[in-house]
């Protein structure tokens, strides 16, 4: 606003003398002194030290710090924290995010505390903790698509960011919660041990950050990397057991730091990240495989009654199939690379739950050719259909096995074998012999026996298997599966109850099908879509009931402002 | 043929993605300027050393510029404060600059709680004379007060001051240094004859022995915990706090006395190294004054006493004292664990004694020190012209205001010939409708004073209410009549001085947003439409401020006459006062200098006071209601004060827990069936506070720890003042805890 404007907004009558106790001079002075404000004169101020120094000038302080040779054959370069040096600044944190230009709450580093009472004395210890590097690391075994490499002559675990594909399986596999979403990117990072820094002799932002030196580079070799991670060691108290992956950092203490200290927030009941795409994802494809089974086994019971049912059973499978299949796509953050995930079929479970989904639906699509459109497969045998279902079938479980072993391969007591392989396969019996009652209604009419039987199975080993990972809340001992059944009974209650509600009504409403013939329509689709709700809220529970594989943290305190 | 390769190269992907758009996001290289890599995007064209505006330590930051801006910054490596490293808070000091909350124009709310209307300067400051000088007229001169901080340069604080008292005939004003200095100043003025902490920080690294009370180093002052750990006379690092702090696991030596047992505590040691003979007789003789009566008075104190009060048994007492007493080079140092206290100033001069007595002070890392809270709270001591007159004078002193007159070139009639009330009584003014005015600046009373619901009720009450900040959403501003956008650390020039007098340079490598002025413009302006432009003549620039306080400091203990100019100050690394011309050669050598080397203090006969009391029972006592005690103070080091500006920053917000929590202890947690990290509700005779349970048992059994960094502490908080100091205590009041988690609906 120009200065008369302004006055004149200001009702100041410029031609009156004693129109305002304020003069003119007034708001010049106001102009005069912002136009000061916007003036930055700082650099030619005040003389330029450093202006032609090459050297980092910091060295001197972490040249002790960081080996003075590259790692020879059989060595790598790995993380050493010195605990009793470190007091808790947190420096390293910011210092990481500030020097890499990492996002906004970026930071390749992580700060948490382990506490209690250790042989009668009141300890509290700061935990800074990064990559381990592991020498076996889980985030490059279960990446689909190759984007990890573990440097051969460094032992650096790099991850090649135009590579990812956003699936964050890694996060999952990783005990350490190390690599990170980054939702703008579509991808994960993580630390790369400034590999960059230490190949010109510079040391890595954390350690050239920490005011008291606690935190260094130093050469480890594989014979002391694999005697750390001898079976029931780990890092540090808290932190995972180190055969799983073979982590190379190593955390020094002059105290006795025993495993009756705990994490800050261990009993932080805190719900896990959703994962709706994957929980869509994993409830329909169980769903669409089951319906395939249910179509088989039905075909093997009474071919006849089955046979007018096969290509409505059939193509809900595929339209079903495909919307989880499309949905686990919407899942990755940067979906172009996805082409390469057969890159990982050799250790990836992730890798081969991919590959025999995409097996899977052609052969389901091939087995609805089959019996859609059999005047052009006249001249196959008459037992093609029933073989294509078989096959179908088959690789459908496998893809379901493939799914189970995704998450069993992360090393999570609530995603044990036992009991994922009772809520995937009871989530397919369920949802198939749901659909098969449906179809049976929509067609015949009545529910067969066999719909209803194999019903009443899904849901008991759906019952089953969920009660059994309820019951460790009232165990004495503390434990991450007690942990795991207090977040479902505590902050995923709502969720929990009305699991259980529309579970019940699903098993009321198939029963009651199979019995009133009259409202057998109404209550079959209820019954279904029963089973499809519940399925999908127990597998939201599946995953937001997990405790995340970590490093100790610190309190979140997140309820009270 | 090549190019057909190529060509293939582009069309077929690679297996392997080794470069592309994302990788190069995050390539480094060599920043220059001698600062190894930096990220490739943050490469800078010029650097400039920075004084971090957050703590008192005062470290020197390194900020990157391009383009006349500043981009990035990493702690200035040859800056003998601080050596090359700095605390979360420092790395991120430039991040709470681009909040979107900033204050960018001034703003009028036309009615309490209504939404504030943007307004541009000229009808802000129409608004701000004519309002309080109508309060004024109605009430009294005497009915406007301001509150200061620890948080502006000194050449703005000393505007301030002046600007309130000889210009706007305010008399009233003080700062928020109350609630973390005004203890150590009293005590020091009391014992030494100056308010002057008498430390260089390379003591930490020359002591045998550090004792450190009521000080948790490690999280409030990292950067001076480093230079503890730079020591290389393998100290015995003797921590004496009710909990055991981050500080306390690291010493070698911890004393969990019985909160505010330390005056009892203080008493019994020195009574115990008078006993065992670890006097130094010949210093004290020389040197100090009524010691004799000093050790009268300790008699009483005998280690059965200590141990009913502290806790501490007589073995500990014991070796506590021969640790003292055969160190040949003992620090004392303390924090808001003395300061934040009821009888505050009596406990840091029970520390002063010892120190005395054991001949501890002048020499390499000896002394008796205080380590200040705020960046500039030690600027805000000599010049706020709030308690003292400018230059650490005293305003009963017609001598000294004749000086100062002389100096600034004003009549003396304006300077008034009696210091301000104390925060606590300005407040407790408006309640009882003396103070009908109120100016804040800088700072954020409606979260961190003491019994906050009271002062929250005192702030309706005023008829005019002017808050000056950065931040448009802070409690304070909340109640703002008028807010004035105020530029911040690193949009402004100026200098701070330190924890170790050291005075180092601010400079504006930022540009403000929007309207928001640095705080010295804003004053320049409301001279000019408050009418008093002539008394300010030559109030031009902070530079030519910065000169004028020189001159006043002149013949004072905290002479800093030598120091010429920004540059100067720049070309040196910080210097500290006193700081005479002929000191300035010198600088080059050692610019690590302390006080006292000649045993000479700043009283008439040169001699320094042992001064004592007898203990006082806290105002507020446990009780059957109110079994616990309640402890406040620093979460964590990311976190300053009300948070204002660290919770701006996302990457220091993971580094704290994000809402308010009570540290337990197990047993107490066990008797109570408050299970780990669930809800709690701690209850004061103020007010009930819901809180997530930090269960630990580096608590004592009895008593709760809560951060101060969370609005609600201060609900629980009880309003017990120092005598001496007015500086409230915040570290004792009686509350009760019970489990939440039956009463949430679940």
């Amino acid at each position: 606003m120009s200065r008369s404007a302004l006055l004149k907004s200001k009702g100041v009558d410029l031609s009156s003398s004693e129109g305002s106790a304020y003069p003119l001079e007034q708001v010049n002075l106001i102009d005069q002194i912002l136009k000061e404000q916007g003036q930055m004169s700082a650099v030619e101020r005040f003389s330029q030290k450093h202006e032609a120094e090459q050297e980092h000038i910091q060295k001197s302080y972490y040249e002790d710090l960081i080996p003075i040779r590259k790692p020879s054959t059989g060595e790598q370069y790995a993380f050493e924290v010195e605990l009793d040096k470190c007091t808790g600044c947190k420096a390293c944190v910011v210092a990481c995010h500030s020097l890499n230009g990492l996002h906004e709450n970026e930071s390749w580093r992580d700060i948490g505390s382990i506490r209690g009472t250790s042989n009668g004395v009141s300890e509290q210890q700061t935990v800074t903790s990064a990559c381990h590097h592991c020498a076996d690391p889980a985030c490059l075994n279960g990446c689909p698509v190759g984007a990890y490499e573990k440097e051969k002559d460094t032992g650096i675990v790099r991850h090649l960011d135009d590579q990812c594909i956003g699936c964050q399986y890694c996060s999952l596999k990783c005990p350490y919660d190390v690599p990170k979403y980054d939702k703008a990117l579509g991808i994960v990072r993580k630390c790369d041990m400034c590999h960059e820094r230490l190949a010109e002799g510079e040391a890595p932002a954390c350690v050239q950050a920490c005011p008291n030196g606690a935190i260094k580079i130093k050469l480890t070799d594989t014979a002391t990397i694999d005697a750390a991670a001898k079976s029931g060691r780990s890092i540090l108290p808290g932190a995972f057991r180190s055969d799983y992956t073979k982590p190379t950092t190593t955390f020094r203490s002059s105290r006795a730091l025993t495993d009756s200290l705990t994490a800050s927030d261990e009993r932080e009941l805190t719900p896990a990240h959703a994962h709706t795409p994957l929980v869509w994802m994993l409830t329909l494809t169980q769903v669409a495989v089951g319906i395939s089974l249910a179509d088989l086994l039905g075909s093997v019971v009474s071919p006849t009654w089955m046979g007018p049912l096969k290509l409505t059973l059939c193509i809900a499978a595929i339209l079903i199939g495909n919307i989880g299949l499309i949905s686990s796509f919407l899942h990755l953050g940067s979906p172009r690379g996805a082409w390469r995930i057969f890159l990982g079929l050799k250790k990836s479970w992730l890798s081969r739950e991919i590959v025999m989904f995409s097996a899977w639906m052609p052969a389901l699509m091939a087995y609805a050719a089959l019996i859609g459109l059999p005047q052009l497969f006249e001249w196959l045998p008459a037992w093609s259909p029933m073989a294509a279902l078989c096959v179908a079938t088959l690789l459908g479980m496998l893809s379901i096995y493939c799914s189970i072993m995704v998450y069993v391969d992360t090393q999570r007591a609530f995603w044990s074998m036992g009991k994922t392989l009772g809520r995937f396969a009871g989530t397919m019996i369920l949802g198939g012999f749901a659909g098969l009652l449906l179809t049976e209604i929509v067609i015949h009419e009545v529910v067969s026996l066999v719909a209803l039987v194999g019903l009443i199975l899904g849901c008991v080993m759906k019952i089953v298997t969920e009660v059994s990972l309820l019951l460790p809340a009232r165990a004495d001992e503390w434990s991450f599966s007690k942990k795991s059944a207090l977040l479902q009974l505590r902050p995923l209650g709502k969720l929990l109850k009305l699991r259980w509600v529309v579970l019940g009504l699903a098993l009321v409403a198939g029963v009651l099908a199979f019995y009133l013939s009259s409202v057998a329509a109404v209550l079959g689709a209820l019954a279904f879509l029963a089973v499809m709700a519940g399925e999908w809220m127990e597998r939201r529970l599946f995953f937001q009931a997990v405790v995340t594989l970590k490093m100790p943290g610190e309190i979140a305190g997140t309820t009270h402002d | 043929m090549a190019t057909k390769q190529a060509t293939l190269k582009k069309l077929i992907p690679p297996i392997r993605q080794w470069k592309g758009p994302k990788t190069q996001r995050l390539v480094r290289t060599p920043g220059e300027f001698g600062l190894g890599q930096v990220p490739a995007e943050m490469k800078p064209d010029a650097t400039t050393n920075v004084v971090c505006g957050f703590c008192s330590t005062g470290c020197g930051l390194n900020v990157h510029m391009k383009d006349g801006q500043a981009i990035s910054l990493t702690p200035t490596t040859d800056y003998s404060v601080n050596m090359g490293m700095a605390c979360p808070k420092g790395w991120e000091a430039l991040t709470p600059l681009e909040a979107d909350d900033r204050a960018t124009q001034p703003m009028i709310r036309k009615e309490r709680g209504g939404e504030p209307v943007e307004v541009d300067w000229h009808e802000a400051l129409t608004e701000f004379s004519t309002r309080f000088k109508k309060v004024q007229e109605d009430h009294g001169k005497e009915s406007v007060a301001f509150i200061s901080t620890g948080q502006i340069v000194t050449e703005e604080m000393a505007y301030l001051g002046a600007l309130a008292k000889f210009g706007m005939g305010i008399k009233h004003g003080d700062g928020n240094t109350r609630q973390c200095m005004a203890t150590s100043v009293v005590a020091y003025k009391q014992s030494f004859g100056f308010d002057a902490p008498p430390y260089t920080y390379q003591d930490f690294e020359e002591s045998d022995v550090i004792v450190l009370v009521g000080s948790n180093l490690c999280i409030t002052h990292p950067i001076m915990w480093q230079r503890v750990e730079r020591n290389q006379n393998h100290p015995e690092i003797v921590v004496i706090d009710p909990r055991k702090t981050e500080t306390a696991v690291a010493a070698t030596q911890h004393y969990p006395i019985a909160p505010k047992s330390d005056l009892v505590f203080f008493y019994g040691l020195a009574k115990l190294l008078l006993e065992k003979n670890y006097v130094d007789e010949e210093f004290l003789q020389a040197h100090c004054e009524s010691y004799e009566e000093f050790y009268a008075h300790i008699q009483k104190f005998t280690l059965k006493e200590v141990e009913k009060c502290s806790g501490i048994s007589a073995g500990q007492m014991e070796h506590l004292a021969d640790t003292i007493g055969r160190g040949k080079r003992v620090s004392f140092w303390w924090t808001m664990g003395i300061n934040q206290g009821h009888e505050a100033v009596r406990t840091a001069q029970a520390i002063i004694n010892i120190a005395l007595m054991t001949g501890n002070m002048g020499r390499p890392g000896t002394g008796a020190n205080s380590i200040t809270g705020q960046c500039n709270a030690m600027g805000s001591r000599l010049f706020s012209n709030t308690t003292g007159l400018l230059g650490g004078r005293d305003f009963a002193n017609a001598e000294a205001r004749e000086e100062v007159a002389n100096i600034l070139g004003i009549d003396t009639s304006l300077i008034p010939d009696a210091p301000s009330m104390a925060y606590d009584q300005i407040i407790e003014g408006i309640h009882e409708g003396k103070i009908k005015g109120l100016w804040v600046i800088a700072t954020n009373g409606a979260h961190s004073w003491i019994h906050q619901d009271r002062y929250k009720e005192a702030m309706e009450k005023l008829d005019y209410l002017v808050v000056q900040d950065m931040y448009t959403t802070t409690e304070t501003a909340e109640f703002a009549d008028l807010l004035l956008p105020a530029a911040g650390w690193g949009e402004k020039d100026g200098t701070f001085i330190n924890s170790e007098r050291r005075i180092g340079l601010v400079k504006k490598v930022a540009k403000a947003p929007g309207k928001a002025l640095s705080d010295f413009n804003i004053f320049r302006l409301i001279t000019e439409y408050w009418g008093c432009r002539e008394t300010f003549a030559d109030w031009t620039s902070p530079e030519k401020v910065f000169q004028l306080l020189t001159e006043l400091s002149k013949g004072q203990p905290c002479d800093m006459s030598g120091i010429e100019s920004y540059q100067q100050i720049d070309d040196h690394g910080g210097i500290q006062w006193p700081c005479l011309p002929s000191d300035i050669e010198g600088l080059k050598r050692d610019n690590q200098r302390r006080l006292f080397a000649d045993g000479h203090f700043y009283h008439a006969n040169q001699r320094a006071k042992f001064l004592f009391a007898d203990p006082q029972e806290v105002e507020e006592p446990t009780n059957d209601e109110f079994p616990m005690i309640l402890l406040t103070g620093r979460g964590s080091s990311a976190q300053w004060h009300t948070q204002t500006r660290t919770k701006k920053s996302a990457v220091l917000r993971k580094l704290y827990p994000q809402s308010i929590y009570v540290e337990i202890h197990p047993d107490d947690a066990d008797a109570l069936g408050i299970t780990p990290n669930s809800d709690v509700i701690v209850q004061s005779r103020r007010a009930d506070v819901k809180a997530t349970a930090l269960v630990t048992p580096t608590v004592q059994r009895g008593q709760l720890f809560m951060p101060m960094h969370y609005a609600k502490a201060n609900r629980l908080t009880m309003a017990s003042f120092d005598p001496y100091s007015r500086q409230p205590s915040y570290k004792f009041c009686a509350v009760a805890v019970i489990s939440a988690v039956n009463m949430s609906p679940s």
